[in-house]
């Protein structure tokens, strides 16, 4: 192959870094480790359509809007929201009601990076809210103590989970499914996939390499080091033969635990999951600490399900349990954000890639953006190649593409270019899935605005860049290409380029 | 790629923005190499000029051959030098290999006329012919052979004595 992109690693990560590689016309090879691609979506091969612990996704997340922009076609079940049991001290499920309304009556608000989501959600909501709220965050979080990390952190991941969860989705048939769907697109679309391909620093290729493996693996394979905090998580899945009448989700957030135990019966959602029609899945989570053992953990997810699901035992057909470590996405302590995790770009032309780097998103979205992210890195490392090193060189940032995009378009005119400072108290600026600094382009009524983010220490700091009056029929595919801009610039550090003002006009 | 100039020609605008991100990374280089701190601004210019063009272009295949001439003369424009003219002891290309030589280049760059940068673009990062060059720049043959020539030796003589 002639100057191929190298994968290193199969998973959602590596599986998109493919697609997108050789959908740029690049020659990919995937180098796999184990005999079967796909990593950690795959959930094992014991039983079909089991998903390793409870998987979600989010129909405005980066996973999501990849695939629909992609054209990958993968069946997405709502929630039953019918059958939630909430296990608490007093017996009662209204606190999570209570606090969930409390929360929807906020305004759009960002919490403090630097202060622990206790303290911040303490002051903000009182100490008992706060106190369940904290135990709450534990189902997105898959940790032992949610309020410990980045206020900042939980308090995003919260809104979107639970004021944005009619967003939320399954993936039928589970991630099985998905991956399969992944592998036939990027073996389409000319890429190579090699398995049992394990590879060693000293069999790492020479070219534009992304290492799309977990973390820890990454740091051996490029001999550095490559860390950040993660999670233990117990999980406990089990099938039982079909039972009384179950509860859909059970919510165990009793306050013996600084987290909550989360037990979803994913039959609820897909009564084919298993084949047969009537058997039911139930897969449970639980954060634990560093020095709890696995034993202990599942007693105490078993003691939830005795106390929500009547008969269970007795039923169980076949039972599983793990202990995952660092497999559930990076948690951000506080003072930290995304940007502080470990960076895509590794220098020498090699990316770090995967759910515990430096990129927007909840869980795998986090995969999904950097991969995308990385492999944009790779491509234009590889064009790099042909070119003689030394020369100077300059890339195309989001404001000069607007601008272009703007003065080419048939139709399109410019009204007013308009550069702003200071901090900008009277507008909050919604970060789109983090996006945070970086460009964001909104068209609303065939008006495209261009809005540079920049942080500064009182907040964010706005600068609208420009207003383009677009004919009607291009706005319709100028809202995609607005994903698109949107997608292609986070983290990017374009804000910093002035925008090319003379050349409005 | 080329049905994506196609779509582009038409209109299109995610084929437009498609374009951009493939020609953006090459077109920078060509613009930078010529203009130096005005490479940004040719850069837009000719995407520009290339975007609002595209519908007459009628051979797909031959755009990159089009958008580098427009590249080149977008730079020499923005530099103030639009017509090419051969200035006295101007640089020259080195082989270069290994990116310690990135600040020599951009050096001699530096003390190049922007007809002369052009020139050597259009030879050494391009690998266009002489002839092709002269196309490129619409000047005669003998005259971007001798420009290239001393080109090449200033660019020697001050990397060597760098």
């Amino acid at each position: 192959m002639d100057r191929p992109i190298h994968v290193v690693g199969g998973g959602i990560a590596g599986l998109v870094a493919a697609i997108t590689a050789a959908e740029a016309g690049a020659p990919v090879v995937v180098h796999e480790a184990s005999g079967r691609a796909g990593g950690r979506a795959l959930g094992g091969t014991e039983r079909a359509g089991v998903n390793l612990g409870p998987h979600v996704v989010f129909t405005d997340g980066a996973l999501v809007r990849w695939l629909r922009s992609h054209h990958i076609d993968v069946g997405l079940r709502g929630p039953v929201v019918r059958g939630v049991r909430v296990l608490d001290d007093s017996g009662s499920h209204l606190p999570l009601v209570e606090s969930a309304r409390l929360a929807a009556t906020l305004p759009p608000q960002r919490a403090p990076v630097d202060d622990s989501f206790r303290a911040w959600a303490e002051q903000a909501f009182g100490p008992t809210r706060a106190a369940l709220m904290c135990r709450l965050a534990g189902l997105f979080t898959f940790h032992d103590d949610p309020g410990a990390l980045s206020a900042r952190f939980v308090w995003d991941r919260f809104r979107r989970t639970f004021l944005g969860a009619d967003r939320v989705r399954w993936v039928a048939g589970g991630w099985s499914t998905l991956v399969d769907a992944l592998i036939e697109r990027a073996l389409a679309r000319g890429a190579r996939i090699d398995l049992d391909d394990r590879l060693t620093p000293g069999t790492l290729p020479e070219g534009p390499t992304i290492v799309a493996t977990k973390l820890s693996a990454a740091a051996r394979l490029l001999e550095r080091r490559l860390d950040w905090p993660g999670t233990r998580t117990a999980l406990l899945d089990v099938v039982t033969a079909p039972g009384g009448n179950w509860p859909s989700i059970v919510a165990d957030v009793r306050a013996d635990l600084a987290t909550c135990c989360m037990i979803e019966r994913e039959t609820a959602v897909e009564p084919g999951l298993l084949g047969h029609d009537r058997y039911e899945l139930f897969q449970a989570h639980l954060g634990v600490g560093p020095g709890i053992a696995f034993d202990p953990a599942v007693a105490r997810i078993e003691d939830a399900l005795d106390r929500a699901v009547d008969g269970w035992r007795e039923r169980v057909v076949w039972r599983r349990g793990h202990l995952l470590v660092d497999s559930t996405g990076a948690v951000d302590p506080p003072g930290t954000t995304w940007r502080d995790r470990p960076g895509i770009d590794q220098g020498d032309d090699r990316f770090v890639a995967g759910d515990a780097v430096a990129a927007p998103g909840l869980l795998s979205e986090v995969a999904v953006n950097s991969a995308v992210r990385a492999t944009h890195m790779a491509l234009e490392a590889r064009r790099r190649q042909v070119f003689a090193p030394g020369w100077p060189s300059v890339d195309l940032s989001p404001e000069r593409r607007l601008a272009v995009l703007a003065a080419a378009l048939p139709g399109a005119s410019l009204e007013s270019v308009e550069l702003r400072g200071g901090s900008d108290r009277g507008r909050e600026i919604e970060p789109v899935d983090e996006t945070g600094p970086g460009y964001l382009l909104g068209v609303r009524a065939g008006v495209v605005r261009g809005t540079a983010v920049t942080p500064s220490p009182d907040g964010s700091r706005v600068t609208t860049l420009a207003w383009v009056r677009w004919p009607e029929p291009v706005a319709r595919p100028l809202n995609r290409l607005y994903s698109t801009l949107r997608a292609s610039v986070f983290g990017s550090s374009a804000w910093r380029y002035a925008l090319g003002r003379r050349r409005f006009r | 790629m080329e049905d994506q100039v196609t779509a582009a020609q038409r209109g299109d605008p995610l084929a437009m923005d498609a374009l951009l991100t493939e020609l953006a990374p090459w077109v920078g280089r060509l613009c930078s190499a010529i203009a130096l701190s005005r490479g940004e601004d040719a850069m837009q210019e000719t995407l520009i000029l290339v975007l609002r063009n595209l519908p007459t272009l009628r051979e797909p295949a031959a755009l990159r051959a089009w958008v580098r001439r427009i590249a080149v003369r977008q730079s020499l424009r923005m530099t103030g030098d639009a017509r090419v003219v051969s200035v006295p002891d101007p640089p020259e290309v080195p082989v270069l290999q290994d990116l310690d030589t990135v600040m020599d280049v951009r050096e001699t760059l530096m003390r190049l006329s922007p007809s002369q940068r052009a020139v050597l673009v259009l030879r050494d990062l391009e690998d266009l012919s002489e002839q092709e060059a002269a196309e490129v720049m619409d000047l005669p043959e003998g005259t971007v052979k001798s420009g290239l020539h001393r080109a090449r030796k200033s660019f020697r003589q001050r990397w060597e004595e760098g």
